[in-house]
């Protein structure tokens, strides 16, 4: 016992000299930092300095209820993004804090350049986090971070979009860091990310649409129709709405549940395939007629078929397009005993694929009236 | 014949020697009883005698019986009487409150003390909703009638001894005999007789006599004044010490655990009291890390915690002129002061004291900018989690090792915090109360566990 | 079976991320980790009971004791020191790695040497207490963490981003032929249980260990071994885990708890991986002392008449430690962890030798 007691004397005399010799490292107030929430970088056409650096910081108020957070810019253009923040540092007064950068946009532009080295800085630091939402800005990144939509309070910038505590939608893909970094990395598997466009005056952000990148290749827009059916069926996205129209009678259903299912088919005689259940429960929201509960069955039909058009149709495009976001290649080698060939044999198989697409919406209710 | 002489010698020298020893006394009554043929004398101190009872018991039947030989009778049939003690002993119990009486050259000692302090005092260190609202009373004759009272077991087993070699104060080892671990019991004997201070006033002060180190954090015997938590300590086998002149008994050995329980969680029903216990512990924790991971916070690991968070600190630290450590030291200091000064206090102005020292102090140092309003926040809620830990003790040390951990935290971090947790831990488990564990988790049923780790 | 050998077992179980386990089985992923996985499982099971059931054999006593007892002197000397020594590495490694982890993740302006310094004050103090003491602690970092643990990797399951075809692309490369490497990085799971070789001095009574406490440390194991090695795969992708240095440090990192205080799992899991790792090197170390301290006694060696054998093998540690966060880098770290991990399976070979021997001679 008594040796650990001298054990304990020494060790705190120790503990308490090194502790006042080390003070400094590393200890930085709060105060002393700023936090950078969301970071967008540009492309330039300067050959020099390709890359323009936007960074979002959020100014701390006495007192954050009443005033909200204000924000302040710093742009910088260089020729890496590591050395653009390096300079940006000397703008600042106070350090800079990456800790809590949410959102990471990238300029329009820049996705007809190659996006490795971007990405590669953002995964490689430690302080950025893997869950922030990366995001495209339309027309340029500049323009996103620099609005301020007049709802944005407390720091808020950008992120009630993406989270899905926040705005519920099926317009809006939201792609993690790491997610789009393993996109852009694995074979069969197709980064996706969301477009946020700026209105012109500077008070409101869209996010309503999402730009595909399949690899080598030019990016590709898809229309917020699109986007919708691409969340449905890589999502499972629930939020949804079902528009359909025929014969005069025009109504929306709200979707509750949702769900998708596929299966590559490809030991059959017939044309290799991919055979995809869609399942969708919801009710009518809305309706330019009265509806009657006993159609309700015939309502889902219109609805199913209405959908099911919809999906091949959008499936079709992305196999013209030869562009992966749903990871059918990725299905095809989980299901394969690998072999050198695997990812070759996906590759010549896609553009033939053909899509047997079932839907099923059921319709619960016509709402509370009929 | 000769032995006869030889006593009367005895008895009346003894009663000399006394009286010499005890001359400069001013209140010490030396009065013979005479009538007819019957003779006594009484030697006494007037002003720790019950004189009422000494009238009733003794001087009334002496002039009531008839002779001599009855009054010897009578007086060798009180219930009061001690048996014959050396003189040294004799002398010791007159201080005390003892009546020396000389019949027939025989001298008895009678025990008449008076006592004030028998009064039983309403609990005021740890109450309770439910439960026995008074504790013990100064006395430790009382004290022990009243634990008597509240354990009917033959088994219970009181031993007394004395301690403090100026004052002589009884001490009572109370237990029961079929339930104490004997080792602890002899454990508590030797250390306890191996004890020679020269006063010693309360039971407390018991807790750190026994410590074989001699400098601790944790107390290894727990304080308490509930009569209930007595019986029910009993009722486990543990030794519980009571000394007289205290209305506070000392229990032994205690594990860390025993210091988080309130008698209320015997009393309450099930759901209930597990909740109150939760939410002790969840005290706990927050008063020992609440000011450490505030300071990893704003100054090491921002990002930890919250966007709005961060904001929200960074925003009420403007104009802060010094780094949160300091910040944080200086209002745990100020709490710790106000915290003692409302002990120290007189009960009337208590509540003036809190109110300057909480109110205006804590919205002063805000509005000057000296602390951040989050900061202010997190001293009321340490300061208010430390009140819930039951037994007082435990929160003193429980303070200390706040400011430890706060240092900690200021040097490293997060991570600081959490080695300074793990050590305080280690600390823990390598305390042992009179050679029982004092931090190990009792998951299985308590015979199952000591016979377990015996070794 | 005794509740502290379980301790003992979970310990190492949960602490291998840290040991670079994970990273050594991910870069056999395409190399055979998958059936090196299932070999390994069934023997480290094998290994487990076989040591818990010879130390069951000499209630009380250990390894040192035992050695002690029934060899020549000479060689318990170096069998012991050996033992010492390949502790102390395993100790060394979680340590090393871990301050590496805190210099990269939480504490990044602190320099390294003082982590490790601040590290080996705590280690220092812990592993000077007497063995029953550890094992409290022990208990109760593990029962104040395996909550934390349980909850991450629930939300790992279910997390939506969690991607199952990532996972079952690894299968694919079930046919593999095994490899030695990923048998050994995986088979150090399941080696807890070998720290009885000290520990058993505390388990006086003959404990009984039967199919229903294996099972429970089969599943255990088995759910630990699984989880360390599918979710980075399916949190980070196939491929691109692959140049990940700390895969489950990045996995822990695209984990968000929307609605705890701690939003982002990474600080929860440092936090909790540091309590952890700390306990795995504070029994480890705690081991290699004991074990030194049963072979080397200066009785001369004292100072107040306390004797300061410990202390100079302490400052062994602390220099040995210092030296070794120093020169190494991450790369040379998981090479060399991936050595001694290979070195410690073939060791095995020599320590159930040893356990027969004795229990020949001892004849029970």
């Amino acid at each position: 016992m008594s040796v650990i007691c001298t054990g304990r004397r020494l060790m705190a005399i120790i503990v308490s000299l090194s502790l006042i010799l080390q003070s400094g490292c590393g200890f930085k107030d709060i105060d002393k930092r700023v936090f950078v929430l969301s970071i967008g970088v540009d492309h330039t056409d300067n050959e020099e300095r390709p890359y323009k650096v936007i960074l979002k910081l959020a100014i701390p108020t006495g007192s954050l209820r009443e005033s909200g957070t204000e924000f302040t810019y710093l742009t910088k253009e260089s020729e890496s993004i590591a050395s653009a923040i390096r300079l940006l540092k000397t703008h600042a007064d106070k350090e800079l804090d990456f800790g809590h950068a949410k959102v990471i946009v990238f300029g329009e532009d820049l996705l007809h350049h190659d996006l490795t080295e971007i990405a590669d800085f953002f995964v490689r630091r430690r302080d950025i986090q893997r869950v922030s939402w990366v995001a495209v800005g339309s027309p340029n990144a500049e323009g996103v971070l620099k609005t301020q939509p007049s709802s944005e309070k407390a720091g808020s910038a950008l992120f009630n979009l993406f989270d899905q505590n926040g705005v519920e939608s099926a317009y809006i893909v939201s792609t993690y860091l790491f997610d789009f970094r393993r996109r852009m990395i694995e074979t069969g598997f197709d980064p996706i990310l969301p477009v946020l466009s700026s209105s012109n005056d500077k008070k409101k952000i869209v996010v309503n649409s999402s730009i595909l990148f399949a690899k080598n290749k030019h990016p590709f827009k898809l229309s917020p129709r699109e986007t919708k059916f691409y969340n449905l069926l890589a999502n499972n996205t629930q939020k949804l709405d079902l528009i359909v129209n025929r014969d005069d009678l025009i109504y929306t259903i709200a979707v509750d549940t949702a769900k998708t299912k596929y299966k590559l088919v490809t030991n059959t005689k017939n044309k290799p395939g991919i055979k995809l259940d869609v399942s969708v429960k919801g009710i009518i929201e809305e309706s330019n007629k009265q509806m009657d509960p006993s159609q309700l069955s015939t309502y889902s039909k219109y609805a199913s078929e209405m959908a099911k058009k919809e999906i091949t149709e959008l499936l079709k495009k992305l196999q013209e397009y030869d562009a992966d976001p749903i990871g059918f290649g990725l299905r095809y080698k989980a299901t394969r005993l690998h072999t050198r060939d695997t990812f070759k044999e996906w590759e010549e198989l896609y553009p033939e694929l053909a899509f047997d697409v079932n839907v099923n919406v059921s319709i619960m209710s016509t709402g509370i009236i009929e | 014949m000769r032995s006869f002489t030889n006593k009367i010698s005895t008895s009346h020298e003894t009663l000399e020697w006394l009286f010499e020893e005890l001359k400069s006394t001013s209140d010490l009554v030396n009065k013979p009883l005479h009538v007819g043929e019957k003779h006594v004398e009484l030697l006494y101190i007037k002003t720790v005698v019950d004189g009422e009872q000494l009238q009733q018991l003794v001087i009334k039947p002496f002039f009531e019986l008839e002779s001599l030989e009855h009054v010897e009778a009578y007086l060798n049939s009180l219930p009061n009487l001690q048996e014959n003690q050396p003189r040294e002993q004799m002398l010791l119990e007159l201080t005390k409150g003892s009546v020396v009486v000389e019949v027939r050259d025989q001298l008895l000692l009678l025990d008449i003390k008076k006592s004030n302090t028998e009064a039983v005092l309403e609990t005021s260190i740890e109450p309770t909703i439910q439960g026995p609202q008074y504790s013990l009373s100064e006395d430790i004759a009382t004290n022990i009638n009243i634990i008597r009272q509240r354990y009917h077991k033959p088994s219970l087993t009181v031993e007394m001894m004395e301690l403090g070699e100026n004052t002589h104060q009884s001490l009572a080892i109370i237990y029961d005999e079929e339930l104490v671990i004997s080792d602890v019991l002899e454990n508590i004997k030797k250390k306890l007789s191996a004890l020679n201070p020269p006063i010693i006033q309360s039971t407390t002060e018991l807790n750190r006599l026994l410590n074989d180190k001699k400098r601790s954090l944790m107390p290894i015997m727990m304080m308490t004044e509930r009569t209930d938590r007595v019986v029910f300590n009993l009722a486990g086998g543990k030794v519980v010490l009571l000394l007289d002149g205290s209305h506070t008994t000392v229990i032994a050995p205690v594990v860390f655990f025993d210091f988080m329980t309130s008698m209320d969680d015997i009393y309450g029903s099930y759901w209930i009291t597990r909740f109150l216990k939760l939410l002790r512990y969840f005290g706990l924790f927050a008063c020992l890390t609440l000011p450490g991971i505030y300071v990893a916070a704003t100054s090491y690991n921002p990002e930890v915690f919250r966007v709005e968070l961060a904001l929200s600190i960074a925003g009420s630290r403007i104009g802060v002129p010094y780094p949160s450590f300091v910040e944080v030291l200086f209002m745990l200091v100020f709490m710790e002061l106000l915290t003692e000064a409302s002990i120290r206090l007189p009960k009337a102005v208590t509540g003036a004291a809190t109110t300057v020292g909480g109110l205006i102090l804590g919205q002063a140092a805000t509005e000057a900018a000296l602390a951040s309003n989050i900061m202010i926040i997190i001293v009321g809620a340490v300061a208010i989690s430390t009140f819930v830990i039951p037994i007082n003790e435990m929160s003193f040390g429980i303070r200390v090792v706040r400011l430890i951990l706060l240092v900690f935290a200021s040097f490293a971090g997060l991570a600081g915090l959490v080695f300074g947790l793990i050590g305080f831990l280690m600390y823990l488990t390598q305390l042992n109360s009179f050679g029982e564990p004092y931090f190990k988790i009792y998951l299985q049923s308590k015979r199952a566990e000591t016979e377990k780790t015996s070794s | 079976m005794n509740r502290y050998f379980i301790y003992l077992v979970f310990v190492n179980m949960v602490a291998n991320v840290v040991a670079s386990v994970p990273k050594i089985l991910i870069s056999q992923r395409s190399e055979g980790a998958l059936l090196s996985m299932i070999i390994s499982y069934i023997l480290g099971l094998v290994f487990c009971y076989l040591c818990a059931r010879f130390f069951n054999l000499f209630p009380g006593e250990g390894l040192p004791d035992l050695t002690k007892k029934y060899m020549p002197r000479w060689f318990s000397f170096v069998i012991l020191f050996v033992i010492a020594v390949t502790w102390y590495i395993a100790g060394l490694i979680t340590l090393v790695t871990f301050s590496f982890l805190l210099k990269r993740f939480l504490t990044p302006d602190m320099p390294l040497s003082w982590i490790t310094i601040t590290f080996l004050l705590f280690l220092t103090y812990g592993i000077l207490l007497n063995s029953k003491s550890v094992l409290y602690t022990v208990e109760f970092v593990l029962i104040c963490s395996l909550p934390f643990v349980f909850i991450i990797t629930i939300k790992a399951y279910t997390s939506h981003e969690l991607n199952w075809d990532f996972i079952g692309e690894s299968l694919m490369y079930i046919h593999n032929p095994p490899s030695f490497t990923a048998i050994s990085a995986s088979a150090y799971l399941l080696l807890g249980g070998f720290n009885l070789i000290i520990f058993n001095r505390l388990f006086k009574k003959k404990q009984q260990i039967n199919w229903k406490n294996m099972l429970f440390i089969a599943l255990i194991g088995g759910t630990a071994l699984v989880t360390t090695y599918f979710i980075p795969i399916g949190m980070l992708g196939f491929d691109a885990v692959g140049d990940v240095v700390y895969p489950w440090i990045t996995t822990s990192d695209s984990l968000r708890l929307e609605f705890f205080i701690v939003e982002r799992v990474i600080y929860i899991f440092l936090l909790l991986y540091l309590a952890i790792s700390f306990l795995s090197v504070l029994i480890h170390w705690h081991v290699t002392l004991e074990l030194l301290k049963s072979i080397i006694w200066f009785k001369k060696f004292q100072l107040k008449k306390r004797n300061l054998t410990p202390y100079l093998f302490l400052s062994f540690f602390w220099v040995a430690s210092l030296i070794a966060v120093s020169y190494l880098t991450e790369y040379h770290l998981i090479q060399y962890s991936s050595y001694f991990l290979n070195f410690l399976l073939c060791s095995f070979v020599v320590m159930f030798s040893l356990f027969l021997f004795i229990k020949r001679r001892a004849k029970v």
